[in-house]
């Protein structure tokens, strides 16, 4: 019966919250579909799934779509235009709102993943790349609720390994200390292949020359003609790879409070 | 075949003379007496003219009641070619050498002879280089070869025997030659700049040329089958500033060989080290540039004087574990050569060590862990 009242309830709230733009001064739910890409079902079943994990982990887990970001925004950065909708609608949980937001910005194609408070620690750079792996290939292929769900997913496993103090971070998760583990030790095993290699090539002390530079006789060189003709000029253009992945793991926060992570989908 | 052979002996008590390197006169072991190299040929010229006559005289006379020797023959057949038979003119025994052996001791008494007529006619050198090291001077470089050498088997220099250690003087051509060189290079210079979000590489190719000319003197080229040639280039370069024009008073106490490798076979090699040096001086010359690539290389060459010389070597032999390692050293700079055996145990040691080192530091660092997450 209390399931039922809570369905019913997450239904109403999607309802709500899935018609037109953001209403300025509105309460938001835990899922605001202002672009209208799920089904009500689906944003239902959804809210009443980051509703779940919000209240379990006291870190509120949103998520905002819009048709344009820049409507909501004069930043012209999605990830402002998620920092500005997560302040102006008082998103977060506890004293320190903290939570996690996901923005996508429909007609760009632009996402914003942004954390305050305690989602910074829960939502590490390195987590939040991990957590964008997961839904981007769904945003890929226009599957939304799919994406919607592999991010609250992951987002609850993400909680859960940070309430036991070890949130997902560069080398934290099991498979990449193992990998890690293991380029550590090739690297080590080139480094004593070249130190063996230089060590053995010194027992090596015969070979046949192929030079006579020691018979050269001084002051006998001279040179008749140098020329240097410039013959052709090209040109490569490279993009500047951005690396979003922080090198040496934590969480970066800015002046506001938030981390954050954006790209395009 | 017999040949009367030529050991210089002390005019003062006719003990042998040796050539020693350190004073560069022979000397005698039992007076003490030394002698230069000049004073040594002319009391030995005088002497040899003396002996011829009486030779001479000699041979007109009939033995008699000397032994039937008529089933003996002084016909060597094929063998002749390669052998040369002498007699010790201190103990008398007969030896048999090899044909291109110049100078040699007696195995019974350590005699040190020179075989005569080894060096006569065109087979005579233009020059000598005097060793300046003896034979403990390369016992103490062969050790000091050992220093160091972690790799080394721990029993190697222990338990190794050094089973022949002589000092040789080796024929060599040395070759003067001018070379003529006209090379093309493809060379390229390259400028990166940042224009927004954009990294902008630009590559300026050039064509480059470089022609010159330069002389090469004296260009070694081993002319003895016995060495190993590898082991001759790699105690390279002696010091020709110190040739003596060639006297066999400098060949006492060392084996000598004569040449049996033709100026013309060695000319190859010789040919080959002036062309290649040719081009890396032209390539030398090509500066300022990032890459510089040969494209183009016509190297000619204005073949010179070809010298005939003995230069000393010494060489070492060991065995160890059934196997023998020579080792080669210019008896002149003490440059040494030859290749040391390697210990399985301590090369796979010492990887593994390095490998569990590095990679618990690199894991404790973070740097694997870092790397991985680029891929992961």
């Amino acid at each position: 019966m209390k399931k039922l009242c809570a369905l019913l309830l997450a239904a109403l709230a999607a309802a709500l919250f899935c018609t037109g733009a953001l209403a300025a001064g509105t309460q938001l739910g835990y899922v605001t579909d202002a672009a209208g890409v799920l089904t009500q079902a689906q944003a239902a079943a959804l809210e009443q799934k980051a509703r779940e994990i919000s209240e379990q982990y006291g870190c509120g887990v949103y998520i905002v779509t819009v048709d344009d970001y820049a409507d909501y925004s004069d930043a012209g950065d999605v990830s402002a235009a998620a920092q500005e909708i997560y302040t102006k609608y008082g998103l977060g949980l506890g004293d320190d709102a903290s939570g996690e937001l996901l923005l996508l910005s429909m007609s760009r194609r632009d996402y914003a993943l942004i954390a305050f408070g305690y989602g910074n620690t829960a939502f590490t750079d390195y987590g939040k790349d991990r957590l964008a792996d997961e839904f981007l290939d769904n945003f890929g292929d226009d599957d939304w609720f799919g994406g919607f769900s592999d991010y609250l997913t992951k987002s609850a496993g993400m909680l859960e390994t940070a309430k036991a103090g070890k949130p997902l971070d560069a080398g934290s998760d099991g498979k990449t200390a193992v990998l890690g583990a293991v380029i550590s030790f090739a690297l080590g095993a080139l480094l004593a292949l070249i130190v063996c290699s230089i060590l053995k090539k010194s027992m090596e002390s015969v070979g046949k020359k192929s030079e006579a530079n020691a018979y050269l006789a001084p002051g006998s060189v001279t040179f008749t003609d140098r020329e240097d003709a410039l013959v052709n000029v090209t040109e490569t253009r490279v993009k500047i790879q951005r690396n979003d992945s922080d090198s040496g793991g934590g969480t970066t926060v800015n002046s506001g409070g938030f981390s954050e992570k954006s790209g395009k989908f | 075949m017999p040949d009367q052979i030529t050991n210089y002996q002390c005019p003062a008590c006719t003990g042998p003379l040796h050539f020693a390197p350190a004073s560069g006169r022979l000397e005698c072991e039992y007076c003490g007496a030394s002698y230069s190299a000049e004073e040594i040929e002319a009391l030995y010229a005088e002497r040899e003219k003396k002996a011829e006559a009486a030779f001479a005289e000699a041979e007109k006379k009939p033995a008699d009641g000397a032994w039937d020797t008529t089933s003996l023959t002084g016909d060597w057949g094929a063998d002749r070619e390669g052998m040369k038979a002498y007699n010790c003119p201190s103990c008398g025994a007969q030896l048999i050498c090899d044909s291109s052996t110049a100078a040699s001791s007696c195995p019974y008494c350590g005699n040190p002879t020179v075989v005569p007529g080894q060096f006569g006619g065109t087979l005579r050198p233009d020059y000598v280089l005097p060793f300046k090291l003896d034979k403990d001077a390369a016992v103490a470089a062969l050790k000091n070869h050992y220093r160091g050498k972690f790799l080394l088997p721990g029993s190697f220099s222990g338990t190794s025997h050094l089973s022949q250690i002589q000092g040789i003087y080796v024929p060599f051509w040395l070759f003067c030659a001018e070379a003529g060189a006209d090379c093309r290079f493809h060379a390229t210079r390259t400028f990166s700049r940042r224009e927004g979000d954009d990294q902008v590489t630009t590559t300026e190719h050039y064509q480059v040329r470089r022609a010159g000319s330069m002389r090469f003197e004296r260009i070694p080229a081993d002319a003895s089958t016995k060495m190993p040639d590898d082991y001759m280039d790699s105690i390279e370069p002696f010091d020709y500033g110190e040739l003596k024009k060639f006297s066999s008073a400098y060949l006492p106490g060392y084996l000598a060989d004569k040449y049996d490798v033709s100026a013309e076979q060695s000319a190859a090699r010789a040919d080959s080290r002036c062309e290649n040096s040719a081009a890396a001086v032209m390539a030398a010359d090509v500066q300022g540039y990032g890459t510089c690539e040969c494209v183009e290389k016509h190297v000619e060459l204005k073949r010179g004087k070809v010298e005939y010389a003995l230069l000393p070597v010494w060489t070492l032999l060991t065995k160890w574990n059934g196997k023998d390692y020579l080792f080669a050293m210019n008896g002149q700079t003490g440059k040494m050569a030859g290749d040391l055996p390697v210990s399985r145990a301590k090369y796979w040691g010492l990887f593994a060590a390095i490998t569990a080192a590095a990679g618990a530091l690199l894991t404790l660092l973070g740097v694997g862990s870092w790397l991985a997450s680029c891929f992961v």
